[in-house]
């Protein structure tokens, strides 16, 4: 019976000091205020699901209960960097005074990253994730500061790979659910990319994002009525949700209604929330295209000077060498594909999603060019690099790669190549059905 | 045999009592008022949460989740595991509308799910769990019975296990911790039934080793002499599992799993069981003993048709097939499994027990037989009110209940008799016989008749080598009937007879051992019995004690003595001391009507004895009387010749002891004096050799006797007074006096040697000498008081001058003193006057 008492004793003393030790090891924060830590979580939770306000908030309320907390400083001042300058400085140098040595790794792992962020010093941060990522290999902000950098870089796959492990580890990580989506739909695997939109939009019905993501989605797969829907209801989670209402045009575009397309348009023009140059750029887009429907190209030509003020390289700068060429002005319409690319030469930095469109868009303007002098087999082979470069990387984008393809589509029809023509036609249907339809039974795209 | 360790046993109760907790609590937990959105998880996916079925009308089912679907989300978080479900449910009321995430056939989508309250589980499962648990009490009514047999603690194991397969891994699972673990505990009861199932059959009836020679039941009685046995059968399946995924995890192998078990782990399982129903089949077809393997045949015919549909349809089929439209045809023939187990112990008498569920088989009986009629009664009137208001009224099912319960106890008793005709026709058998031996016993008068019952025919219906009987005699229990090598006599220390009347008045010597370590007088009384060869010890005893003692030898078959037939055995004992009673009370009765007999004689011989008139010779005048104080007296008075023809002596005498006894030493004293006075006339002399013969005829009993002769002067007396006390003188002029007492005055018998000395007295005429004996003197009133010398001294000097009217006056006054009551002892009364005359010796 003795022997039996000094066991159990034993046993229950070595549990206590074991949960204990646990307990305490496993504590995550250094906030000593329950408020603060529930606040901090909060942040979190609202950084996770891209809510930017309710984070800023919950990081004032995490500074208001512990000041000095060196994590939250830094987070907020990477939020105040734009619109608070001065208070983002003081935070920062408010967290460069505070003695490291105290905190968790995770919090040393924040404050470093973004003290190198906000100094603008790439290398250091980099060097601060490498370093990191060896000592947290599964840590959720450690894979999303890796996969961050990797798609900055342009080295998808390896940004793919560390999202999906993302979602392994840590499965509510919206963000995680929203690249991996467009790396889907970009690939073309429209079914992949729905489920992981689907989840994102499920775990975050409250954010206009997923909305607004599922939406181009549907636009894309000719799934008109679903895309409008998720627009609208990314528009009215957060009215002031610009890509929403852009792609509310791009969904009009594909549909064929170039009307409802510029009333779409009027809306965007109306947030004024929206940079000036995406809603002109947008509502120009609308306008041009249904005047190219109706084949005033002089209405197109004499709007340039408004509508190509960006310095952007878009499907504008196509639809205005259009009527260049439409209206018999041959050398503008050479200037126009010169310039686009002049534009493009000087700009550096990684591939962007979707390969380069801005080489896809010259290498457009290019083909057509070549096809309006008679050169039909030159075109098909620019217009086929030009569909190389583009994947289906949202909305804005994928409308050009489907554009080109069906331009291809009547290339190759007419270069004689029936057979090669109807199963561009038939990948094409494979996306957007409607949207093959339509091109059967009107020769035209979504643009022109 | 060996008996089991207390601690062995302990270790298999606990795990049966645990695993019936669990069964209990997953049931329970089924029924808990939990948000429930009518998802059944598919048990062989764990963490995948794949929905196996959708209970109808759910919040699920009317969501569109199908069978087949994946709950990847609830309630706006992607799920990691069933848990986290469960407590995000959790968080909610029934009634709630929670979003899921679920892929299925139509990829993956978002629904709404509205919770109802907690209801899972059909038909089938309630069958499962009502199967399980009665395997289960079957198993604990074996091990109950018979703890120290190998084969049922086995048998005990198995049901437990099976109980904890069928309850918990056949339980609809939902999302709660409590599903996962109940499932796991399923799954690990699932992998060790096989090993559990195959031990048994080893065992069953008897060690395969024990009765076969062939090579595997060698190899098999090799490794269980060696304690490997039950290692290495347990021990394979679990380290089967853990490589299987081990090797599947290391390989990046999606793990097939059927019921929770890998595909490996099922060819163990099916290696078992093919093994085991090898063994038994084997026991069925080659064991030596014929009961034996007609039982084991019967089990084997029941564990293959109870077995192989359940894993075809209820275990094969949901996995692989992914249809559950079999398992209630998988699981209904499972119920053989226990029915033959519980059908063969008792028909033939399996596991050596002898007595089996004989009330839960007959209420089971009834139970179904009432289901039945219940639901034909239900069909039927359905059918024949359909469309009327009656048929859809919900207290049509109640009403109809409450006529089935009512029926329930009729039908009961209506049952019983054809179910224990088909059931236990031997033990009925045994019944009735002894029932009707103790009709006999409790009717019995004549005690040797019943003596010889008990001991022939009790080992003849108990199949005992021996019974014997024990009857009270001076003080202890003699052996009256049964084998020599058992003790003559034995002695039942108080705190034995009280602990076998606290058990019944039947225990088993086994049962003794506490008792006999504690006392050392049990330990005395008991040692020689169980060398002996005794096993079971009982008590006859009715109101007025023990009455007997009936001792029994081990069972002829080997079998150890069940509950049961203690039972008979101590109304048997019951009535059988009724009836040792009644011939010891009879007896007695003979005994005393003989008895009562015999006094008439002795008081007719006795009253011949006494002389209808005494004289002690010429001048002398003497009037006598003997007054008994029972039918036979110890008093006495005679005339005894004193050496001269024309003189006699006076004698008187009192016996110690009363009755037949007293009354045999009474004329044993009187005809010694009688012969020994013919040759010796000096009343010293004569006392002195009268003694002498008394002395060795009775030990223990003595006479006191007063002697009284005429000497040789005129009114002169001599007497001797041996253990009487002394006479009493009347003067004529009125004076009392008692005589002077010898020196040696001990009664005749009472010591070897003698020594008695003889005293003179003169009596002038008129006076009176009383002699007497003692019952005189010391007569008591109705309040106890003696009547003593001086009321005798007043009662002398008050009387009249002739002796016969000086005793009938000391007789009147001894009845007025005594109230007329019976005398409290015999009294002897004789008084000499003066006639005139010579003496003895003159």
């Amino acid at each position: 019976m003795r022997r039996v008492t000094v066991t159990v004793v034993v046993v229950g003393v070595l549990a206590a000091v074991a949960a204990v030790v646990t307990l305490r090891g496993g504590r995550e924060w250094s906030l000593r205020s329950s408020g603060a830590l529930a606040a901090w979580e909060a942040a979190l939770e609202a950084e996770q699901k891209l809510y930017v306000l309710e984070e800023r908030k919950a990081l004032e309320r995490v500074l208001e209960l512990e000041p000095g907390y060196p994590p939250a400083m830094v987070r907020l001042a990477a939020l105040l960097r734009g619109s608070d300058p001065d208070r983002a400085r003081r935070l920062l140098e408010g967290a460069r005074s505070v003695d490291l040595g105290r905190l968790r790794p995770r919090e040393r792992f924040i404050v470093e990253l973004w003290r190198a962020i906000l100094d603008e010093d790439l290398e250091r941060a980099s060097e601060v994730i490498d370093r990191y990522a060896g000592r947290l290999p599964d840590d959720p902000m450690v894979l999303t500061a890796r996969a961050r950098r990797a798609w900055a870089l342009g080295r998808y796959g390896e940004a793919e790979e560390l999202y999906r492990r993302l979602v392994e580890v840590e499965p509510n990580l919206v963000i995680a659910y929203n690249q991996l989506g467009y790396l889907a739909m970009t690939r073309g695997e429209f079914a992949e990319a729905e489920r992981r939109l689907v989840a994102y939009r499920f775990i975050a019905p409250d954010q206009a994002n997923p909305h607004d993501s599922l939406g181009e989605l549907y636009a894309l797969t000719g799934r008109y009525d679903e895309a409008r829907r998720e627009l609208e209801a990314a528009v009215a989670v957060r009215p002031d949700f610009c890509a929403a209402y852009a792609h509310l045009v791009v969904v009009e575009l594909l549909a064929g209604d170039a009307e409802a397309a510029l009333a779409a348009a009027g809306r965007m023009e109306r947030v004024a929330s929206c940079p000036e140059s995406y809603r002109r750029g947008m509502a120009c887009l609308a306008r041009w295209v249904l005047l190219a429907g109706e084949g005033r190209w002089e209405e197109v030509w004499s709007g340039r000077q408004a509508c190509l003020r960006t310095e952007r390289v878009t499907a504008l700068q196509v639809l205005a060498q259009e009527a260049a060429l439409q209206l018999g002005l041959d050398t503008d319409a050479l200037r126009l594909e010169t310039e686009a690319a002049f534009r493009i030469a000087p700009e550096r930095g990684p591939v962007a999603l979707g390969r380069d469109p801005r080489l896809a868009v010259v290498e457009w303007m290019r083909a057509r060019r070549q096809r309006w002098e008679g050169r039909s087999a030159e075109a098909e082979r620019l217009l086929a690099s030009a569909d190389a470069r583009l994947g289906y990387a949202g909305s804005e984008i994928g409308v050009l790669k489907l554009q080109i393809r069906l331009e291809r589509v009547r290339d190759l029809g007419l270069l004689g190549r029936e057979e090669e023509a109807g199963a561009l036609l038939e990948e094409v249907a494979a996306v957007n059905p409607p949207l093959a339809r339509r091109f059967r039974e009107t020769g035209r795209g979504p643009l022109l | 045999m060996p008996v089991p360790g207390r601690r062995s046993v302990l270790w298999l109760a606990a795990v049966g009592g645990l695993a019936f907790l669990l069964a209990g609590l997953s049931v329970a937990d089924m029924y808990l008022p939990r948000p429930f959105d009518g998802v059944v998880l598919e048990a062989d996916a764990p963490g995948r949460l794949v929905v196996r079925q959708v209970v109808p009308d759910s919040g699920a089912a009317r969501a569109g989740i199908r069978p087949g679907d994946r709950i990847l989300g609830v309630d706006r978080e992607v799920l990691r595991s069933a848990g986290q479900a469960a407590s995000l449910l959790n968080r909610h009321r029934i009634g709630d509308v929670v979003p899921y995430l679920v892929d299925g056939a139509g990829g993956l989508r978002e629904v709404q799910v509205e919770l109802g309250r907690r209801r899972i589980g059909g038909s089938a499962y309630l069958y499962v769990a009502v199967l399980g648990f009665a395997f289960f009490f079957v198993g604990v009514f074996v091990f109950s019975r018979q703890p120290e047999l190998p084969a049922a603690r086995v048998f005990f194991l198995m049901s437990a296990l099976f109980l904890l397969f069928l309850v918990c891994r056949l339980r609809p699972a939902s999302y709660s911790w409590v599903d996962t673990f109940v499932l796991t505990t399923g799954t690990a009861a699932l992998l060790l039934l096989p090993a559990t199932f195959l031990y048994f059959f080893l065992l069953f009836p008897d060690p395969v080793w024990e009765w076969r020679r062939d090579p595997l039941a060698r190899a098999a009685g090799w490794m269980a002499r060696r304690g490997l046995l039950v290692p290495v059968l347990y021990l394979v399946p679990p380290l089967v599992y853990a490589a299987t995924v081990g090797l599947a995890r290391r390989g990046r192998i999606p793990l097939q799993l059927i019921s929770g078990a890998p595909a490996p782990n099922w060819w163990v399982m099916a290696g078992y069981m093919v093994l085991g129903l090898g063994a038994l089949a084997a026991a069925g077809f080659r064991h030596p003993q014929p009961e034996q393997r007609r039982g084991a045949l019967l089990v084997f015919v029941g564990t293959l048709l109870g077995v192989a549909p359940f894993l075809a349809a209820a275990v094969a089929a949901p996995a692989l097939l992914r249809t559950e439209r079999f398992l209630y045809w998988g699981v209904v023939p499972l119920i053989l499994v226990p029915l033959t187990f519980a059908y063969a112990i008792v028909r033939f008498q399996l596991l050596r027990i002898r007595v089996i569920l004989r009330r839960s088989l007959l209420y089971s009986a009834t139970t179904i037989l009432l289901t039945v009629l219940y639901a034909a009664g239900i069909v039927s009137f359905s059918s024949f009110f359909s469309g009327t208001a009656f048929a859809a009224s919900p207290w049509f099912p109640i009403v109809f209940a409450l006529v089935i319960v009512l029926l329930f106890e009729p039908l009961r008793n209506l049952l019983r008799e054809p179910l224990e005709r088909f059931f236990f026709a031997e033990r009925a058998q045994l019944e009735r016989t002894l029932g009707e031996l103790g009709e006999a016993f409790a009717t019995a008068t004549d005690l040797e008749a019943v003596v010889r019952s008990l001991v022939e025919r009790l080992p003849e219906q108990l199949h005992v080598a021996f019974a014997a009987l024990y009857l009270p005699r001076d003080g202890s229990l003699a052996r009256a009937a049964g084998p020599a090598t058992l003790p003559r006599e034995v002695r039942l220390p108080p705190a034995l007879e009280e602990h076998v009347r606290r058990r019944g008045r039947v225990v088993e010597l086994a049962q003794l051992r506490p008792l006999r370590a504690l006392s050392v007088e049990v330990e005395a009384a008991v040692a020689p019995l169980e060398a002996a060869g005794v096993q079971v010890l009982g008590l006859l005893a009715s109101t007025r004690g023990v009455v007997g003692l009936a001792l029994l030898g081990a069972r002829t078959r080997g079998a150890p003595f069940e509950p049961e037939d203690l039972r008979l055995l101590r109304n048997l004992l019951g009535q059988a001391a009724m009836g040792l009673e009644t011939s010891l009370l009879l007896e007695e009765r003979m005994r005393r009507v003989e008895l009562e007999r015999d006094l008439a004689i002795a008081a007719s011989i006795q009253s011949q004895l006494l002389p209808a008139a005494v004289t002690l010779g010429p001048g002398w005048e003497v009037a006598a009387v003997c007054r008994p104080a029972r039918e036979v007296g110890g008093d006495f008075y005679a005339e005894l010749p004193c050496g001269r023809r024309d003189r006699r002596a006076l004698v008187w005498g009192d016996v110690s002891g009363k009755s037949v006894p007293g009354a045999l030493l009474m004329m044993a004293a009187h005809e010694v004096l009688h012969a020994l006075a013919l040759v010796e006339p000096d009343p010293q002399r004569l006392l002195e050799l009268a003694n002498r013969r008394l002395y060795g005829l009775a030990r223990r009993q003595f006479v006191a006797v007063g002697y009284l002769a005429p000497v040789g002067g005129p009114g002169r007396l001599r007497y001797v007074l041996a253990g009487q006390p002394p006479p009493v003188l009347r003067r004529r002029d009125g004076r009392v006096e008692e005589l002077p007492l010898p020196p040696h005055r001990v009664p005749l018998g009472a010591m070897r040697g003698g020594g008695y000395r003889s005293l003179d007295v003169t009596l002038e005429p008129g006076d009176l000498l009383v002699v007497h004996s003692d019952g005189l003197v010391e007569a008591r009133s109705a309040d106890g008081e003696e009547l003593g010398w001086v009321r005798l001294r007043e009662m002398v000097a008050s009387g009249p001058g002739r002796p016969e009217e000086m005793v009938e006056h000391l007789v009147r006054g001894l009845e007025a003193f005594t109230g007329g009551a019976a005398p409290y002892d015999d009294v002897t009364i004789a008084v000499v006057g003066r006639g005139g005359g010579s003496g003895c010796d003159g």
